[in-house]
């Protein structure tokens, strides 16, 4: 495998030797030296000796289903269907991470923020760049061996910076979406594209867009949306893996003579919302696919949308072949806060009151810890994991007892926890089957609710005053700031992060790390007994998964808004996560 | 770039000099009809207060504490004498004294300039900025004053409002020639469903923006662009019963819905007037405040209507214009609906008037208050 990374090196300085003149000659000339590339890489890796346990060869669904058997590739968004996000590698452990150092960065030259997880297959890693590129490198060293750049128009309608989540993969094929609501389809050996999907018109509404992570289940490419703030009408599709054909969609607002249909007020869910912008999860045992849904729009403002607003802020489980519904739970009814419940489901068997249950354990947006059976959908257990003003508990069925006057006002109300960015956002938690334990980066806030007016949903008028505290761009990276703001440091007490342990079968939280500021984002537990995460102010770091106890920094010194992950390369485990428009990639040795 | 500031700079630092030479009369509605002379309050400034060894003005001199280069329109005299005598009143989160405690038994003040989880970084005392590993240091704590010190008992009664007068010199850089803006000309807003939106008191803070103009009982208000009369019925309110509003509109229609706003606030105290795009049609020398709240950029004469207003005002009358601040990325994307401080200040100030103060309360929005030059 060393040889086969010294060649790769070579051709890469090669190909960088001749990149500026290169740049300015076609496309399929660049192409074409990149495929060589690939190419001979590929032909070498196969002769070499294995050093790792990597199986070789395209991504097969066999393969998907028992990803947690690859520890050294990263084969989908969450590492496996259940979404653990672990690693169970452990070179890296609690003993050796005292040695770990930079291996290699990429530069993403590129103003926007890294919000991507990459993809690693057999010693090459995939990652998408904003706004819609996708890059190829050698693992290893992290040099290229080839991109390709999707061109979006330059007016697009996401709501919170032009960014990507990251690829699927099947086969040699990976597939991204686009901010103009395609998919597209790109052969992983060269960079070509295979196909190109129109979701929808990305200007309906008030703008439709769709950065995350799409899912392979099968031979289906399950593929999510948002424009949640757009009055959009919200869906998830999937497509033929093999031609790019539309399958089925399920609509998350159910359209007249749908079950549920009338949870809406008037024509309100005409324009409801209810996107599906994160990743979801699959369960090869019952072929059950979970996804959640986005808050109902108008966010703040429900004079025209009173009723449950079905199926909003909800996780929907769905049968992947037919997109039938299979059934539903609806974790905020009627949402005020912008309180999605878009973070990624997490699938595991615990003990649930002397009882080992199939469940489904989700840290949401509200504030709340969720425990569901995930072969019915009931609601077993819920408890606040950050400071909460809002819910007083639970029916037997899991509808909250919500507490009045935590509504928006026009004037703007200052006292409802947890804030618009929520206990929790869509980076990752991650669960270990080490510790038996959930660990999420949860964020401590409040911020102002105001009640605004509602704008008619549409791209071509230009938008009207937003009220403050109203962030149309909260995630926005503005790489001239670096880290966090200095503004943030005089208000400790006001807000702050914390990666907690959460022991999922009652809620309880085992330990607790506080950070400075609410984070952006996700965290991965490994085989070594680590946590790894990164603060928005861009410290990288590891915790001992049993006590929490910081173990290893480094100052990234930009903001990380995303999660990390962790494969093998020549053997040898590495760390890899995006900080501000970096990827930093971490090894021992 | 930076010769350009100095220079910017120099100029600015000239322009107040310049003003020296006058005895500043201090507003009297906030904080007692009180005089200094500004000259002398530079001399203390410079000399025996030792101001400028932690202020600036103009981005020249040290840089501990907060820039003064356009002080004297961003505080009232009240606040800039509270914060002489008692710096502690009224202070911004970002000027709270960092604290931090070493290992080794040292104590270092200042302000904090960044802060990870790791490490801290701060200005200290004498302007030096330090980092300090968290490892390193036994606490770190913010403490809710000033490191500024007290001039209570350090300058008398006089000196300090030398200090005062003098600070109200200091305006900001000199106006750039480039203040022109975009008009929109015989534009009278009529989409009242829009001045009637939901929204409205989170993006423009009504009350706490005329509850910030210190409007005393009994005055006379004069409203130009009445509108729905959303402000009209605070200004009301604010005057009493034994003051007056005229609420001015160039469209009979909006004037009818002013009226409909006063009466539902039970208020007698207004009276309604249709103005012409060039006459206000105010009585002379008899208003306290004439007050212009997104009206202005419409104005088809705004020289006019200004000139009017002048001849309006009583001597020491106050007007105030408030338009949504251009370049901020909130409010409408229309230009011709937005403003820059140097925009308003370019029109109205030669037309007779000088800029006493810019609120600092609005979320989105300049608000300017001017006075009558003498």
């Amino acid at each position: 495998m060393r040889a086969v990374a010294d060649v790769m090196r070579t051709v890469a300085s090669g190909m960088r030797a001749v990149g500026s003149e290169m740049r300015m000659r076609n496309w399929s000339v660049r192409l074409g030296a990149a495929v060589f590339a690939v190419a001979v890489a590929f032909t070498l890796k196969g002769q070499a000796p294995a050093r790792n346990s990597n199986p070789q060869g395209p991504v097969t669904f066999e393969r998907l289903l028992k990803s947690a058997d690859e520890p050294g590739n990263w084969l989908m968004y969450s590492h496996s269907y259940n979404s653990w996000r672990y690693s169970s590698l452990d070179q890296i452990n609690a003993q050796t991470v005292k040695n770990l150092h930079v291996k290699w960065i990429f530069q993403g030259r590129h103003v926007e923020k890294f919000e991507t997880t990459p993809l690693v297959v057999n010693g090459i890693m995939y990652l998408t760049r904003p706004e819609n590129a996708i890059y190829a490198l050698d693992a290893a060293t992290g040099r290229q061996l080839w991109s390709y750049e999707y061109r979006n128009p330059a007016r697009t309608y996401n709501c919170c910076g032009k960014v990507n989540r990251g690829l699927a993969m099947l086969g040699n094929t990976l597939f991204m979406n686009t901010l103009d609501m395609h998919v597209v389809a790109v052969d992983a050996r060269s960079g070509h594209e295979i196909w190109k999907t129109e979701m929808g018109d990305y200007t309906a509404a008030g703008g439709y867009a769709a950065p995350g992570a799409p899912l392979v289940v099968g031979d289906k490419l399950i593929v999510g949306m948002a424009g949640g703030e757009h009055g959009v009408n919200g869906f998830l599709d999937a497509y033929d893996t093999k031609t790019g054909k539309r399958l089925w969609r399920f609509n998350t607002i159910p359209q007249p003579g749908e079950p549920n249909f009338g949870t809406w007020a008037g024509d309100s869910w005409k324009t409801g919302g209810v996107t599906t912008w994160n990743n979801g999860s699959y369960d090869p045992e019952t072929n059950t696919l979970f996804w959640g849904t986005s808050n109902p729009w108008p966010d703040y403002n429900d004079d025209t949308r009173l009723g449950d607003n079905l199926y909003s802020c909800s996780v929907l489980a769905l049968d992947p072949d037919t997109g039938k519904l299979k059934w539903f739970y609806q974790f905020t009814p009627h949402d005020l806060h912008d309180w999605d419940s878009t973070q990624i489901p997490i699938l595991l068997d615990t003990e649930f009151r002397g009882k080992m249950t199939k469940t489904l354990a989700w840290a949401n947006r509200n504030g709340f810890y969720y425990l569901l059976d995930r072969t019915t959908g009931k609601f077993l257990t819920a408890k606040a994991f950050v400071k909460q003003t809002w819910n007083n508990g639970f029916d037997d069925n899991g509808r909250p007892e919500v507490i009045p006057g935590n509504e928006p006002t026009p004037e703007g109300n200052d006292h409802t926890w947890p804030g618009v960015d929520g206990g929790a956002n869509w980076m990752s938690h991650s669960y270990s089957p080490l510790t038996k334990w959930l660990y999420v980066f949860a964020r401590e806030e409040h911020r102002i609710f105001s009640k605004n007016a509602v704008p008619h949903p549409t791209t071509e008028e230009p938008d009207r005053p937003l009220a403050p505290g109203a962030l149309p761009n909260a995630g926005a990276y503005d790489p001239a700031l670096g880290g966090a703001k200095t503004a943030q440091v005089g208000a400790p007490e006001e807000s702050w992060g914390k990666v907690i342990a959460i022991d999922p079968g009652t809620g309880t939280i085992k330990w607790e790390h506080r950070v400075l500021t609410p984070p952006w984002g996700g965290v991965m537990a490994t085989g070594g007994n680590l946590v790894f995460g990164g603060t928005l102010e861009g410290v990288v770091f590891a915790l001992n998964s049993t006590t929490g106890e910081r173990l290893w920094t480094f100052s990234a010194n930009g903001p990380v808004f995303a999660s990390p992950i962790s494969y093998l390369a020549n053997g040898k485990q590495l760390v890899s996560i995006p900080a501000g428009d970096l990827i930093v990639t971490f090894g021992l040795d | 770039m930076h010769k350009n500031i100095g220079m910017v700079a120099a100029v600015w630092v000239a322009v107040g000099v310049a003003a020296l030479t006058l005895a500043i009369p201090l507003a009297a509605q906030s904080g007692g009809a009180r005089t200094g002379n500004a000259a002398a309050g530079k001399a203390i400034f410079d000399g025996k207060g030792g101001c400028a060894a932690c202020h600036s003005i103009g981005d020249r001199g040290a840089s501990l504490g907060p820039d003064l280069g356009d002080i004297g329109i961003t505080r009232t005299p009240k606040s800039l004498r509270l914060a002489l005598t008692d710096p502690d009143a009224e202070i911004f989160k970002e000027y709270y004294t960092v604290v931090v405690e070493t290992k080794g038994g040292e104590t270092i003040r200042g302000l904090a300039l960044n802060e990870d989880d790791l490490s801290i970084q701060i200005r200290d005392i004498n302007g030096y900025p330090r980092s300090f590993l968290k490892d390193d240091l036994k606490s770190t704590h913010r403490e809710q004053h000033s490191l500024m010190p007290s001039y209570a008992s350090r300058l008398s009664g006089a000196e300090i409002d030398d200090v005062v007068a003098y600070l109200r010199t200091l305006k900001g850089p000199p106006l750039p020639p480039d203040a022109k803006r975009p008009r929109q000309p015989n534009h009278a807003y009529s989409d009242v469903s829009f001045l009637n939106r939901i929204g409205r008191d989170a993006e423009e803070r009504p009350d706490t923006l005329v509850n910030g103009l210190e409007i005393p009982a009994g005055a006379t208000v004069a409203e130009i662009g009445s509108g729905t009369g959303y402000f009209t019925w605070r200004l009301a309110e604010k005057v009493g019963p034994k003051g007056k509003v005229f609420a001015v509109d160039v469209q009979q229609k909006m004037l009818d819905l002013t009226a409909d706003t006063i009466k539902k606030h039970q208020l007698t105290n207004v009276q309604l007037v249709l103005g012409a795009d060039n006459d206000p049609h105010l009585p002379p020398a008899s208003l306290d405040l004439v007050f212009i709240a997104y009206a202005y950029h419409e104005f088809s004469d705004p020289q006019a209507i200004i000139t009017a207003v002048n001849r309006a005002l009583k001597p020491d009358g106050r007007l105030v214009i408030i338009e949504f601040a251009e370049g901020h990325p909130f409010g409408p994307q229309d230009k011709a609906e937005r403003m820059t401080i140097n925009q308003i200040r370019a029109e109205i100030e030669p037309l007779g008037f000088e800029l006493d103060r810019v609120l600092e309360l609005l979320p989105i929005q300049h608000g300017l208050i001017f006075t009558k030059r003498p």
